[in-house]
C-alpha cells in the first residue's frame, strides 16, 4: 500500500486528465473542482462486509416495500405503524404518484445509503438516499487508476473488483427497459455539480446521455429526438433530474429540465424512470424512525443493521425514555425554524436540564432525541502527515431482478478536523473504500 | 442494450464545434511558432498583421502583451486559452460519443495551458504538447469513434476550420483545395446538413488564379461562403 | 334531476409561432352521482392527438402536443350536463384533504377565526365560515393573481372566487373540517367558477364562499384537488419566444 499512498500525485494526475471533477457555485459563477483523493483507503474485512450486505439488502427491499405499499394499499399506514401524519406531511411524498405501479414493482432501484462507524466498531445508517443518490462513479475511476498507478497493491491485497458498478447498472437497466427501446441518462446539464458522474456512467454502460429538450412524448410513448425529425422510442430513463422538475405540466411548471406529459407515460407503464417518481416519502428524516419498524412489518425479520438509536417523544414509550435519559441524550430541534438546534443532555446545568423538560412536555412533536454514538475517524494524508478525520460510508445497492450491494462506496471525509460534514461542496475529499475477498 | 442512431441538434452542433476549435488550436499554434519568431528580430508589421487576418483590432499595445495575450488573455476570444476553454466546453459533454479517452487530450491540453497561464510563462516550446495531445486526439478518435455521422460532424468541423484559417493566413491553394475537396467528400451522404447552393457557388469561384491575387474583397466572399455553409 | 348546457370556449393568441407545444387540459366536466353528462364534446385545433385520462384526484383530464409552429391554439368543451341536488356519497376522505396545501396554509389569526366558530356538524360549521370569508372580503378582479395564497388574500380583504375558496379551505382544514378546491361552471358566469366541497356525514357538500351559499343546483364541476393548482383547466408548455394572450368564454343554461 505504501507504493499507492507515495503515487498520490500521479493518481490526482490522472483523475486530472479524466476530467474527474464536480461543479459548485460560488457567488452564482459555475466552477469545477477536482474532488480531492486521499490514497489511504478505507478497509472493510470480508466478515464486516458480509453483515453489511445483508443488512442493506434487507433495508432496501423493506424501504421497497414501503414505497409500493404507500402508493397503493396503505397497509402499514391502516395498521398504525406508520402514522398517516408522518406520510402525508413529508414533502417527498407525491399524490400524484398514487396508483402508478413501476415496471417490475421497484421503486429504488439504485439506493445511496449513508453509514458511519463507531469506536467499538458498529455501525449505524445515517441516512437513507433513495432519489437520485450520487458519487458511484468516483471510486470506479479511482480503482481504474490505482490499479495503473500501483499494480502490486491489488497484487498482494485480496481487494474485490468495484469496477463492476457500470455492469450493476447496466443490466438493472436492462432488465427494466424489457426491451421497449433507448436506455438514455437524464442529465439536467452540464452545470449539474454531477455532470461527470452522468457523462462518465453513460460511457461506462453504453446508455445515451440525453440533456433536456431531447426527450419528448407522444401518445404515451418516450422518444430521443434527433436532427430533422427523427427520433428512436425510449424503454429507460435513467434520470438525475429531481421529482419535481420531471415533468412542467404536473410539478414544477416552470421546470424547463423535464420532460412534458411524461407522467402519463410512466404511468401506462411504457417507459421504466429510474428512481421512480415520489421516492422522497420513503427517505424522509421523518420516516428514517419507521424503517426498523418496516422491516419487521414487510419481511418479518430482525432488522440486521441499526439506525443511530432515536426516539420521537411522539409516542408515548419513547416520550418517558427520553425525560428519564436526558442528560445522555443528544436533544435536536426539527421544527422548521431551526430554533434550539442540536443540544446534548450532558452539558447542561440541573436547571437547563429541567428547562428542557419542559419544552419538551409542551410541545413533544418538535423534538427528537438520539443517543451519542462515538464516531471511528479515519487516517487521511494532509501534506506528508497521517491525521484523523470525520467520514462516513456511501453504500450503493442496486434492486434490478435481484437485491445487489456494489462491492465498494463512496467514502467522504471533512477536511476540517472540527467538522462533521463531509459533504464534496464542502471542500472534503473521497477515499476508495476496499472490501476484502479474505 | 438498443443502440442510438439519433443524433440531437444541439449535439449535432457541439460536435461541429469541437471539430473547429480543436483545428484552431492547432493551427493558432502553428502561427504562434512563425509569429514567435517574426519578434524576435521582426519589424511591428510583420507580426501586428496577424490580428487583422482574423478581422479583429490588436488589442495589445507592445510586443510582450501581445505574445502573453496571444496565449494566456482569457477576454481574448482567439487567445490559445479562450480557444481552449472553448473547445472543451463541446468536448466535455459529448465524453460518451468521444470516449474518456479522447476527451482526456483536450483536458489535458486545457490543464496545460492554465497552468502555463497562472505562471505567465513567456517560453513556447511546452506548448508543443499541446500539438501532441491534439494529434493525440484526432488519432482517438479514428481509433475509438465507429459511429460515421459521428466522426464525420467532427471531421467537417475540422475541415471548414482548416480551410478558413488557410485562407485568411494565405496558405497555397493547393492545401485549400484538398481540404475542399475532402469537405465534399465528407458531405456525400448529409445532403440536409448543408447548404447546396453555397457548395454551387465555391465551385465556381475557389480557383488557383482567383487565389493567387490575394484580393481583400474575393478572400472575404469565399470565407462567408465557407462559413455559411453547413446547417448544423 | 335537471338539465343544462354548457359550452366553454379558450382562445389562446401567440404573438409569434410557438413549437413542440405540450398541453394538459381539464375542462371536460367529471361524472359522478349527481353530475352526468348527457352528451359531451371536445374540440383541440390545431393538436397532433389528444388522449383522455383521469388525474390522480379521478378528475377527467385531456392532454397532448402539437410539435410544428402554431400561432394560435384553441379548445372547445361543450355538451350538456344532468344533474341532482349537489351532495356526494364518499366512504373516506384521503388525509390530505384535512392537511394545509401551497396555498391555503392558514395563520395563527386564521386558526383564531376558525376556533371561534362551533356548530353542531361540520357542515354547518362550514357554512358559518363561508359567510364569514363573505363579510370579510370585497370581490374584486385583477386584486389577486392565480398563486396569491389564502394569506395574502385575506390580509388584502379582496380577491376572487379562487381566493374565497382558499380561505375558506384554510379555516375549515384548521377546524378540522376536509375540504376541497373545485373548480367548474356556474350558471349564469361567462368565467369558469371555483367553490369549495366539505366532507360530513358519508358525503361532500358543495358551498359557494362567493355567493355565500350552499350549492344546490346548477354548478357544473370540472375537477377538485387540494387547491386551485390541482385544477388547472390548461396547463401547457411550448417552444417559442412568444407573448400569449387568452380569450376564455362560458356559457351554462338550464334547458
Amino acid at each position: 500500500m505504501d507504493t499507492l499512498i507515495e503515487s498520490r500525485d500521479t493518481v490526482n494526475n490522472w483523475m486530472e486528465r479524466f476530467g474527474v471533477r464536480f461543479g459548485v457555485y460560488k457567488n452564482g459563477i459555475f466552477n469545477e473542482q477536482l474532488f480531492p483523493f486521499d490514497a489511504i483507503p478505507r478497509v472493510i474485512s470480508k466478515e464486516d462486509w458480509d453483515y453489511l450486505e445483508k443488512g442493506l439488502i434487507q433495508r432496501v427491499d423493506a424501504l421497497n416495500e414501503f414505497l409500493y405499499d404507500i402508493y397503493h394499499g396503505k397497509k402499514i399506514m391502516h395498521d398504525g405503524i406508520v402514522p398517516a401524519e408522518f406520510v402525508y406531511a413529508s414533502k417527498g411524498y407525491l399524490p400524484e404518484c398514487e396508483g402508478i405501479t413501476p415496471i417490475h414493482h421497484v421503486y429504488s432501484h439504485i439506493s445511496g445509503i449513508d453509514l458511519v462507524q463507531a469506536k467499538d466498531g458498529r455501525w449505524f445508517i445515517l441516512e437513507d438516499n433513495l432519489r437520485i443518490p450520487s458519487g458511484a462513479s468516483y471510486p470506479m475511476i479511482a480503482r481504474t487508476i490505482t490499479r495503473k498507478v500501483s499494480p502490486e497493491t491489488f497484487q498482494n491485497n485480496a481487494v474485490a473488483d468495484n469496477r463492476n458498478y457500470s455492469d450493476l447498472l447496466r443490466e438493472m437497466m436492462e432488465y427494466m427497459n424489457d426491451d421497449r427501446g433507448l436506455t438514455v441518462i437524464l442529465t439536467p446539464g452540464r452545470y449539474n455539480s454531477a455532470f461527470f458522474e452522468h457523462s462518465y456512467l453513460a460511457e461506462k454502460t453504453g446508455a445515451t446521455l440525453a440533456f433536456p429538450g431531447d426527450l419528448i412524448v407522444e401518445k404515451d410513448i418516450v422518444y430521443y429526438t434527433g436532427l430533422w425529425k427523427e427520433k428512436q422510442r425510449v424503454g429507460c430513463i435513467y434520470r438525475r433530474v429531481s421529482d419535481e422538475y420531471m415533468d412542467p405540466l404536473v410539478f414544477e411548471p416552470s421546470s424547463l429540465l423535464g420532460v412534458p406529459n411524461l407522467t402519463q407515460a410512466y404511468k401506462k407503464g411504457n417507459v421504466a424512470v429510474v428512481n421512480a417518481l415520489g421516492n422522497g416519502v420513503a427517505d424522509d428524516k421523518g420516516i428514517y424512525y419507521f424503517v426498523p419498524k418496516m422491516i419487521k412489518y414487510y419481511l418479518n425479520e430482525e432488522p440486521i443493521l441499526n439506525n443511530a438509536p432515536t426516539y420521537l417523544p411522539y409516542f408515548e414509550e419513547d416520550y418517558r425514555y427520553i425525560l428519564d435519559h436526558l442528560s445522555s441524550l443528544v436533544i435536536k430541534d426539527v421544527s422548521e425554524a431551526g430554533g434550539y438546534g442540536v443540544i446534548f443532555g450532558r452539558d447542561l446545568t440541573p436547571e437547563k436540564l429541567a428547562e428542557l423538560k419542559q419544552l419538551i412536555i409542551d410541545q413533544p412533536r418538535r423534538w427528537i432525541a438520539q443517543e451519542v454514538i462515538d464516531f471511528k475517524d479515519l487516517e487521511i494524508l494532509e501534506g506528508n502527515e497521517r491525521v484523523e478525520r470525520k467520514a462516513d460510508l456511501r453504500a450503493f445497492v442496486i434492486s434490478g431482478k435481484e437485491t445487489k450491494v456494489w462491492k465498494s462506496g463512496l467514502t467522504r471525509f471533512s477536511r476540517n478536523p472540527n467538522s462533521f460534514v463531509v459533504n464534496s461542496s464542502q471542500g472534503g475529499g473521497f477515499k476508495d473504500t476496499w472490501v476484502m475477498e479474505k | 442494450m438498443v443502440m442510438c442512431y439519433t443524433i440531437p441538434a444541439n449535439k449535432a452542433n457541439r460536435l461541429f464545434w469541437l471539430g473547429r476549435y480543436t483545428e484552431r488550436v492547432y493551427i493558432s499554434l502553428h502561427l504562434l511558432r512563425r509569429y514567435y519568431d517574426r519578434m524576435i528580430d521582426g519589424q511591428p508589421k510583420d507580426y501586428e498583421e496577424f490580428y487583422q487576418k482574423l478581422d479583429f483590432g490588436n488589442p495589445y499595445p507592445d510586443k510582450e502583451s501581445l505574445r502573453l495575450g496571444y496565449m494566456y488573455d482569457a477576454n481574448n476570444p482567439a487567445s490559445l486559452l479562450s480557444e481552449l476553454v472553448a473547445a472543451n466546453d463541446n468536448a466535455i459533454v459529448l465524453r460518451e460519443e468521444i470516449k474518456s479517452e479522447t476527451l482526456s487530450y483536450v483536458q489535458l491540453s486545457l490543464c496545460l495551458i492554465q497552468k502555463a497561464a497562472n505562471s505567465q510563462e513567456t517560453n513556447i516550446t511546452n506548448l508543443q504538447s499541446i500539438t501532441d495531445y491534439l494529434l493525440a486526439f484526432w488519432g482517438s478518435i479514428d481509433e475509438r469513434v465507429f459511429d460515421e455521422r459521428i466522426r464525420g460532424l467532427l471531421k467537417m468541423g475540422k475541415l471548414v476550420e482548416n480551410i478558413d484559417m488557410h485562407i485568411r493566413f494565405d496558405y497555397p491553394f493547393n492545401r485549400i483545395k484538398e481540404a475542399y475537396e475532402e469537405l465534399k467528400k465528407q458531405l456525400e451522404n448529409e445532403e440536409s446538413m448543408y447548404d447546396p447552393s453555397l457548395i454551387e457557388q465555391l465551385d465556381a469561384c475557389l480557383n488557383e488564379e482567383a487565389y493567387a491575387n490575394r484580393d481583400i474583397n474575393y478572400k472575404g466572399k469565399l470565407l462567408r461562403f465557407i462559413n455559411h455553409l453547413m446547417l448544423v | 334531476m335537471k338539465r343544462y348546457l354548457y359550452n366553454y370556449q379558450t382562445i389562446l393568441r401567440f404573438s409569434s409561432p410557438v413549437s413542440r407545444h405540450f398541453f394538459r387540459l381539464r375542462c371536460v366536466p367529471c361524472e359522478n352521482s349527481c353530475q352526468q353528462l348527457h352528451k359531451q364534446a371536445l374540440f383541440v385545433h390545431p393538436s397532433d392527438g389528444v388522449t383522455h385520462e383521469t388525474d390522480t384526484w379521478g378528475n377527467p383530464i385531456q392532454y397532448g402536443n402539437r410539435i410544428d409552429p402554431h400561432d394560435s391554439f384553441v379548445f372547445v368543451s361543450i355538451g350538456e350536463a344532468d344533474l341532482s341536488p349537489y351532495q356526494l356519497p364518499d366512504k373516506e376522505p384521503t388525509p390530505l384533504f384535512l392537511l394545509p396545501s401551497k396555498l391555503t396554509t392558514a395563520t395563527d389569526s386564521m386558526v383564531e377565526i376558525a376556533q371561534a366558530f362551533t356548530q353542531k356538524s361540520a357542515l354547518s360549521q362550514a357554512c358559518a365560515l363561508s359567510t364569514w370569508v363573505y363579510q370579510h372580503m370585497h370581490y374584486q378582479p385583477g386584486s389577486t393573481q392565480s398563486s396569491t395564497t389564502a394569506a395574502e388574500a385575506l390580509a388584502q380583504g379582496k380577491g376572487v372566487c379562487q381566493d374565497y375558496a382558499h380561505i375558506l379551505l384554510a379555516l375549515c382544514r384548521t377546524a378540522h373540517i376536509p375540504a376541497r378546491y373545485v373548480n367548474g361552471f356556474m350558471e349564469g358566469e361567462g368565467a369558469t367558477h371555483a367553490w369549495v366541497e366539505v366532507y360530513d356525514q358519508s358525503a361532500w357538500w358543495g358551498i359557494d364562499p362567493t355567493n355565500n351559499r350552499q350549492i344546490e343546483w346548477g354548478y357544473i364541476k370540472l375537477s377538485h384537488g387540494r387547491d386551485a393548482e390541482d385544477c388547472p383547466v390548461n396547463r401547457g408548455v411550448f417552444t417559442g419566444t412568444a407573448t400569449q394572450t387568452a380569450e376564455i368564454r362560458v356559457i351554462v343554461e338550464e334547458l
